[in-house]
């Protein structure tokens, strides 16, 4: 066979065998659910502060990650090791998750707060605000934790 | 009225923040070599870049009048693109490559458009030009999604425009590529002139956007595909 044919072949072979690779990847279940990371939950009364990402990761959304979770380490330190709290990132890509863009109408990355007593949601808020904060940490860091210590007392009332 | 003037303006600022954004470098450069290439046709550099930018304005066009409408769902749109398009992207860009390096050739005997445009074009011309156009913009990554969806949406939203600042904001977001599109065919028409070698420099420059069109469909193959990314 002629090089230009091996390559032309070897191409189009592995164009084939990644669609077919993704189609399998597709359909491979792992997640858990909403339901079941709240049932994992110590105390009955809880707040998760989720992080949607998808496959697709950028320099910047690495960022809204790491400053999102460093909030939480440096300001909920007591109430992370209690459990009152708990941090979640979660791919929507992976199979089994796409329902967490229907539930928090999820457009791109997001930090998503939930309030979950006895397993069962209560309210939830989008952090919308971190794609303009995100490149002034210190800022990003005070947005995260005083909603975060907002949004407790107001389901507290 | 002002108000719609400075919508007018932030939607072509946003254009141009998702293109020189860092996440669709790797589709840029394809489009810049793709749209460059034809070193010797100052009009035809010209006229393909005009068809990408169409391609990827009437796409967001598009996309904003569905949502606008609100004949779907933002979420459900925006995830199935970001999900399904960058693990589409890759396979497809290594078929346009092969075309470009010679590899594959259709050949249309049924006439129309399409055809016109394969001979004319000598494949993957300036139909290919608003094909990529169009491809490139569904390919939506993390920051042109907040930009597209979180917020040139709602601003189309609020002035009712499901029309008039998409467009605006499409021809933001190719207007970088097409700056150095432009800037590269004329450097290289220079050179190329220079030395009196303009066939062999459109051969190479068609030769390099190939190669540029294969090793960025390999890395989407790679990476979204497959999901073999290491970051």
């Amino acid at each position: 066979m002629k090089p230009k044919k091996l390559v032309t072949a070897a191409l189009l072979v592995f164009v084939v065998a990644s669609l077919g690779y993704m189609v399998i990847r597709e359909n491979k279940p792992v997640a858990a659910t909403i339901q079941e990371i709240a049932h994992q939950a110590e105390p009955n009364q809880q707040i998760m502060v989720y992080y949607f990402h998808g496959d697709v990761r950028c320099p910047t959304c690495h960022k809204l990650e790491q400053y999102a979770k460093e909030a939480l380490d440096a300001y909920f330190t007591d109430d992370l090791a209690s459990g009152k709290i708990k941090w979640q990132p979660i791919n929507v890509d992976t199979a089994g998750n796409e329902h967490f863009v229907k539930d928090y109408e999820l457009v791109t990355k997001s930090v998503i707060l939930s309030k979950v007593v006895d397993g069962r949601q209560i309210a939830w808020k989008n952090l919308d605000r971190i794609w303009d904060l995100v490149s002034e940490k210190e800022k990003y860091l005070a947005y995260i934790r005083d909603n975060v210590k907002e949004f407790a007392a107001e389901e507290q009332k | 009225m002002n108000e719609l003037v400075l919508a007018i303006g932030a939607a072509f600022w946003f254009g141009i923040l998702t293109s020189i954004s860092p996440c669709p470098l790797a589709t840029n450069i394809a489009a810049i070599s793709f749209i460059g290439r034809k070193v010797a046709h100052p009009a035809y550099v010209i006229l393909t870049g005009l068809l990408y930018t169409l391609g990827r304005t009437l796409t967001y066009v598009l996309l904003a009048i569905i949502l606008v409408k609100g004949l779907s769902s933002m979420p459900l749109v925006s995830h199935w693109l970001q999900k399904y398009m960058n693990r589409l992207l890759g396979p497809a860009l290594i078929l346009v490559a092969m075309v470009l390096l010679d590899l594959l050739s259709f050949n249309i005997s049924s006439g129309g458009i399409a055809s016109w445009c394969n001979k004319r074009a000598a494949g993957l011309g300036l139909a290919g030009a608003f094909l990529i156009g169009v491809l490139f913009a569904m390919t939506f990554c993390p920051v042109s999604a907040a930009l597209f969806f979180g917020t040139l949406i709602p601003l189309s939203l609020k002035h009712s425009s499901g029309v008039l600042l998409p467009s605006i904001y499409g021809a933001g977001t190719a207007l970088p590529v097409l700056i150095f599109a432009f800037l590269l065919a004329i450097s290289a028409d220079l050179v190329a002139r220079v030395f009196n070698k303009m066939a062999q420099f459109e051969l190479w420059a068609r030769r390099i956007t190939g190669g540029v069109f294969l090793a960025v469909g390999i890395y989407f193959t790679f990476a979204y595909t497959l999901g073999l990314r290491v970051s």
